[in-house]
């Protein structure tokens, strides 16, 4: 039996023009609009349409955008959403709460809370930002992405769209959740009220760049500070893994930034001196054999009870899907993809072209 | 106190005031290159250090303790060994500043000094070669050749943004798509 995949389906349109249509279906389908404003370029891009096609549909009102603030930001975002903020189009609500998040060091991702009121901040609060007690929760109430996104629509009427700047070409696991659904794939239900929305999601990053260009927007300057040294142009935390395993390279584009993270995560310091080193083959040699041996690898290394809990659940789902097709969940890659934090979300199948890469590595 | 090292080679006056008043030159093996320096200094650096050394002769001393172990300047020594040219402009010898202590204290400040080092700002960085390239009218290629680095990395330090780098005044939308169903 052939199985089928999803795959792009090219139209006879650009993306600018298509994505224009997709808000103005946004703005047709919901009641309320909130954009999703992290200082990055995507949700930049997702920001400025959402204004033109409110523009052009006679809504003058101030555009409503939401800045969940990760307390681990350079100062060159936070004055760029500042900016934000300031201007008149725009009502701009700036979240410091409590929020779930890990940080990778030599191999493991473990949790932190981003503004965890038990510990020094990274930067302070801004005075107009709204907080657990400005929104009478439990101060040590941590909210995850997705109750973080209820409280953001709370107070919006009817349904709420979150437009969000995600884009399938960052990553597979992006491109498989972009193409999952057939019909309105960029809308995606939280609940009955709340959906997210994403507008651009078959952009390119050289598309996002072309728009800024054709508009005359500024962009955030850490891009430029990025480009120089080297690094993927993102703006995320230094501590989630893929950028904890280029810490280095924060001294050269962020180093302010750099000595404000490592004055309240010293222990960072030590990812940032060995990670070059960490010996990932003897690590995969020990425990990379089989699914039990990445069970034991959990036993071993996730010391957070909820964390363990979580991996546990994604091993008993790998296992299941090993069981079916083998050569998808190598016990190898699989464990791979633990030490680097992705059990918290779905671990992807490998692909067609990397399994037969290595087929090919092993005959020969 | 014995006046020879383990080596059986005569101790090095420790002289008064700072090490770097009094500076001396030495037989470079005569000094004990201390095994345990964890600072590793790659080839491309290594050459880049060769070419600084030839270049402007030596701008500073290695440091060592009375017993001839060096503290600091452990990849000048070796180059003083190994490459050619200095070893016979110089005669085999380094200059040494003797600070007095032991092997304990000479391994912390080892770690020490290479710590403290620093790193280079990307954004200065790109100052220096913006200028030095427009304002001066440096070739990138000697730009390149005097900070160990490649052109790549000088033309990427030149330019003044992503819009540049990119070339996105030529870059023309993508097509758009949607995701759609096809049998393996």
């Amino acid at each position: 039996m052939r199985r089928i995949k999803h795959v792009k389906g090219f139209i006879d349109t650009d993306v600018l023009t298509e994505a224009r249509k997709r808000m103005h279906h946004i703005y047709d389908v919901f009641d309320s609009v909130l954009v999703a404003f992290s200082g990055g370029k995507d949700s930049l891009v997702c920001l400025h349409l959402a204004h033109d096609v409110a523009l052009e549909r006679g809504d003058t009102r101030p555009l409503k955008v939401v800045f969940r603030d990760e307390e681990l930001i350079p100062s060159s975002v936070v004055d760029f959403v500042d900016e934000y903020r300031q201007k008149d189009w725009i009502d701009l609500r700036w979240y410091c709460v409590p929020l779930e998040s890990d940080k990778y060091m030599l191999g493991t991702s473990t949790r932190y809370v981003q503004w965890d009121s038990t510990r020094q901040h990274v930067r302070p609060k801004p005075p107009w930002a709204i907080t657990s007690e400005t929104l009478g929760l439990d101060p040590l109430l941590v909210l995850s992405q997705y109750s973080m996104d209820s409280v953001a629509a709370r107070g919006e009427k009817g349904k709420v769209a979150i437009v969000t700047g995600v884009r399938s070409s960052e990553s597979l696991m992006r491109f498989r959740a972009m193409t999952a659904k057939l019909t309105e794939n960029y809308i995606n239900s939280i609940d009955k009220r709340i959906a997210t929305v994403k507008p651009i999601f078959d952009w390119h990053e050289n598309d996002v760049f072309r728009y800024f260009y054709d508009h005359d927007i500024r962009y955030c300057a850490t891009y430029d500070y990025q480009l120089w040294a080297k690094e993927p142009l993102r703006v995320s935390t230094p501590l989630h893994a893929e950028r904890a395993k280029r810490l280095d390279n924060l001294r050269c584009y962020e180093p302010d930034f750099y000595d404000q993270v490592m004055e309240v995560f010293p222990e960072m310091a030590v990812q940032e001196r060995y990670y070059s080193q960490l010996d990932h083959e003897s690590v995969i040699d020990r425990y990379g054999g089989s699914l039990d041996g990445v069970e034991e690898w959990i036993e071993d290394n996730l010391v957070d009870p909820h964390r363990k809990a979580k991996a546990m659940k994604e091993l008993r789902a790998v296992r299941i899907k090993q069981e079916k097709t083998p050569e998808s969940y190598p016990s190898d890659y699989v464990l791979g993809a633990f030490m680097a934090g992705a059990y918290k979300r779905s671990i992807t199948a490998l692909g067609k072209n990397q399994q037969k890469a290595r087929r090919e590595k092993e005959s020969a | 106190m014995t006046d020879l090292n383990t080596s059986g080679l005569p101790r090095l006056e420790v002289a008064e005031g700072e090490p770097v008043d009094h500076i001396r030159w030495v037989p470079a093996d005569t000094l004990d290159p201390n095994t345990w320096n964890p600072n590793r200094v790659h080839g491309a650096e290594l050459r880049l250090l060769e070419r600084s050394l030839l270049s402007t002769g030596w701008l500073q001393p290695l440091l060592v303790n009375p017993d001839r172990l060096i503290i600091d300047g452990f990849h000048r020594w070796r180059l003083s060994q190994d490459s050619q040219e200095i070893r016979s402009r110089w005669k085999g010898k380094v200059p040494v500043a003797v600070l007095d202590v032991d092997r304990p204290t000479a391994m912390l400040m080892t770690i020490r000094i290479n710590r403290a080092k620093g790193t280079h700002v990307a954004v200065e960085m790109s100052i220096i070669v913006r200028e030095l390239i427009e304002d001066h009218g440096v070739s990138r290629e000697t730009i390149a050749a005097e900070i160990g680095g490649t052109k790549d990395e000088v033309d990427l330090l030149s330019q003044d943004g992503v819009f540049s780098a990119k070339n996105i005044a030529k870059w023309a939308y993508s097509p758009a798509w949607y995701p759609k169903a096809e049998a393996e």
